[in-house]
């Protein structure tokens, strides 16, 4: 992509050293957290824009709207159906599945976490599990911790199985055209082993000892899952085009639909559905709680970031990135993939691993020449989504959900802090690596 | 008018150190919504009310922020409430106020009377300088003056 190379770079600076400076800076103050990451994105951008770097439709062609739209899309389409109470429903429904004996109760959240995880964002997944978690816990008068810490892995372990599941997921998939049905097929195995081999450890540490009185577990017991479900007509409406959705991204690729078109067309059906009985003052009202639930920071940031990496990789910095980094692999593939893999493991529980994955994507389509074309390069990209994602385990600030769980543990007086998390999160984070690693090794290299 | 000339100078107060008993038993006595606490000096530290209580009593995830909005499936919880509540009536305030906007002596009233209705609950009024507490603004005295039974301050 660097035909649309810089024009006229301010103060006539190299345009490599310029982009080079300016991304490394966005780096920088996004690790830092002094200021919000989307105004980080867009000033950068904006920079990288002003100061001759691209044009401003340079700057647009380099942000992927598949990834935008899908996200977007899938924000809306969560926003309404949490409303019918399904989600409650589903975390209570398990709970009761196991007669409410604690270790069974975390194994159930856990894989309800796990599979909305996969089918929705990580965030939006712990906001909807994390309070009935709370709730249950409480009634059982048990700590929150264990349960809380098994949902962080659930939820980013989870979310590592599909295209929708995570963030770095969406952006390689589209970046690649690799579909809904490629992730499952070749991530969906691997997680299936990393998740049951994640709870082992847990259940020694805590598991063990998680004992719930008789009279608690009977409460956990009384609640009636049946009347979480708030609005069975909208429940109906949103099941049925959720179904649509999860149809369109499994056979909408063999028919060249992308997720982005299929994800803002559900999200418009269930607006239209949904609102179609409404007066119109009704209408506006309801899209406007709708829209004010779509994430925009988020959206925003990662707008940014797609101009910023677009900026770089205009000024051929990346392939020249790419050239070392095959040379210090010798050319291997084997050994590229597995660097790929702990690399952005590790550097995925400590930074962000979205602008960490806005990076990889061009500097790796770049060394398709090395390795014959496009498509042997088909290893490289599930270990970067697997270290990407499941590097987000590593640490409090790995992944974004983690911080959500962080908060609600605050604010119920379950503190979580960075070091003890650390300290049994980073070990189980690379034993899913490593069971990664073998995965890789004997089915792609 | 300033707000000085509608407030109740004499309310009952809580101080900090006083139980969530105690409490409980001035606002069930009363009818109150909530009541000033204030600090060994008078200075004002906030509010105890209800919504304090009800916090403390209801399941944490169900009065946390982004915590869960109903639940409409959790049935029978009075009896649980009340044995929380025994466990925690001997526990101080100071750890569960409220910080409610509090008007000063010289605000006027019609700002505080905007206070008090944006706050849904009495106003504290305070001095200026000390922020200590020198009465409370409720529905009550506002309707007093609105209806006549109390005449302004010539």
């Amino acid at each position: 992509m660097s035909a649309s190379g810089p024009t006229q770079v301010l103060l006539g600076l190299d345009p490599q050293w310029f982009a080079g400076g300016l991304f490394v800076i966005t780096y920088a103050l996004i690790m830092s957290e002094r200021v919000n990451r989307a105004i980080v994105a867009m000033f950068m951008a904006g920079l990288m824009v002003l100061g001759g770097l691209m044009s401003q439709q340079q700057a647009v062609q380099g942000v992927d709207f598949n990834t935008i739209g899908l996200l977007a899309g899938m924000m809306m389409v969560v926003s309404i159906t949490k409303e019918s109470g399904v989600f409650q429903f589903l975390a209570i429904w398990a709970a009761k599945r196991v007669d409410a004996h604690p270790w069974g109760i975390l194994v159930m959240l856990v894989l309800v976490t796990a599979f909305l995880s996969a089918l929705l964002d990580n965030v939006t997944t712990v906001l909807l599990v994390v309070p009935v978690t709370l709730l249950i816990t409480d009634a059982l008068k048990l700590s929150a911790y264990p349960y809380l810490f098994a949902e962080i892995f659930a939820a980013n372990i989870g979310g590592t199985a599909t295209l929708i599941g995570d963030p770095p997921n969406i952006m390689i998939g589209t970046a690649v055209g690799l579909s809904f049905n490629d992730f499952l097929f070749n991530l969906g195995p691997v997680v299936a082993l990393i998740m049951p081999a994640t709870l082992i450890p847990i259940y020694l540490i805590w598991g063990r000892k998680m004992v719930a009185a008789a009279e608690d577990r009977e409460r956990v017991m009384s609640f009636r899952e049946r009347d979480a479900i708030r609005d069975p007509r909208l429940l109906k409406q949103a099941l049925f085009v959720l179904s649509l959705i999860l149809a369109g991204f499994i056979v909408g690729h063999g028919y060249g639909m992308e997720p982005a078109s299929t994800a803002m067309f559900g999200a418009a059906l269930l607006l239209l559905i949904t609102n179609w009985p409404r007066k119109a003052e009704a209408q506006t009202k309801a899209l406007e709680k709708t829209f004010s639930e779509v994430e925009w920071i988020t959206l925003f940031f990662f707008m940014g970031l797609f101009i910023i990496v677009h900026g770089v990789e205009s000024t051929g910095l990346l392939e020249l990135i790419s050239e070392h980094i095959l040379a210090a692999t010798g050319g291997d593939l084997s050994v590229t993939a597995m660097a790929i893999l702990w690399v952005a493991a590790v550097a995925s529980a400590v930074v962000d691993n979205i602008p960490f994955v806005a990076t990889m994507i061009p500097l790796i389509q770049s060394m398709a020449a090395e390795f014959g074309g496009p498509q042997a390069l088909t290893p490289l990209w599930w270990s970067l989504a697997l270290g990407a994602c499941l590097g987000g385990n590593g640490s409090l600030v790995g992944a974004s959900a983690n911080l959500i769980v962080v908060g609600f543990a605050e604010r119920s007086g379950h503190v979580i802090r960075f070091l003890p998390f650390m300290m049994m999160a980073f070990p189980l984070m690379l034993l899913s690596i490593t069971i990664s690693s073998v995965y890789i090794w004997l089915r792609y290299l | 008018m300033p707000a000085s000339d509608i407030m109740d100078s004499g309310p009952i107060v809580l101080q900090s150190t006083d139980s969530i008993e105690l409490a409980v038993q001035h606002i069930m006595e009363n009818r109150f919504r909530n009541l000033p606490v204030v600090d060994v000096k008078g200075c004002y530290l906030g509010v105890f009310g209800v919504n304090q209580l009800l916090k403390m009593l209801m399941p944490t995830a169900l009065v946390m922020d982004h915590g869960l909005t109903n639940a409409p499936f959790v049935h029978g919880t009075v009896r649980e409430m009340s044995k929380k509540y025994a466990a925690i009536k001997g526990n101080r305030i100071v750890d569960h106020l409220e910080m409610q906007e509090p008007v000063y002596a010289d605000t006027p009233t019609l700002e505080a009377m905007l206070t008090l209705y944006k706050s849904r609950a009495s106003v504290p009024v305070l001095d200026r300088e000390s922020n200590c507490l020198l009465g409370v603004i409720s529905y009550w005295d506002v309707g007093e003056r609105v209806l006549g039974w109390k005449k302004d301050p010539a």
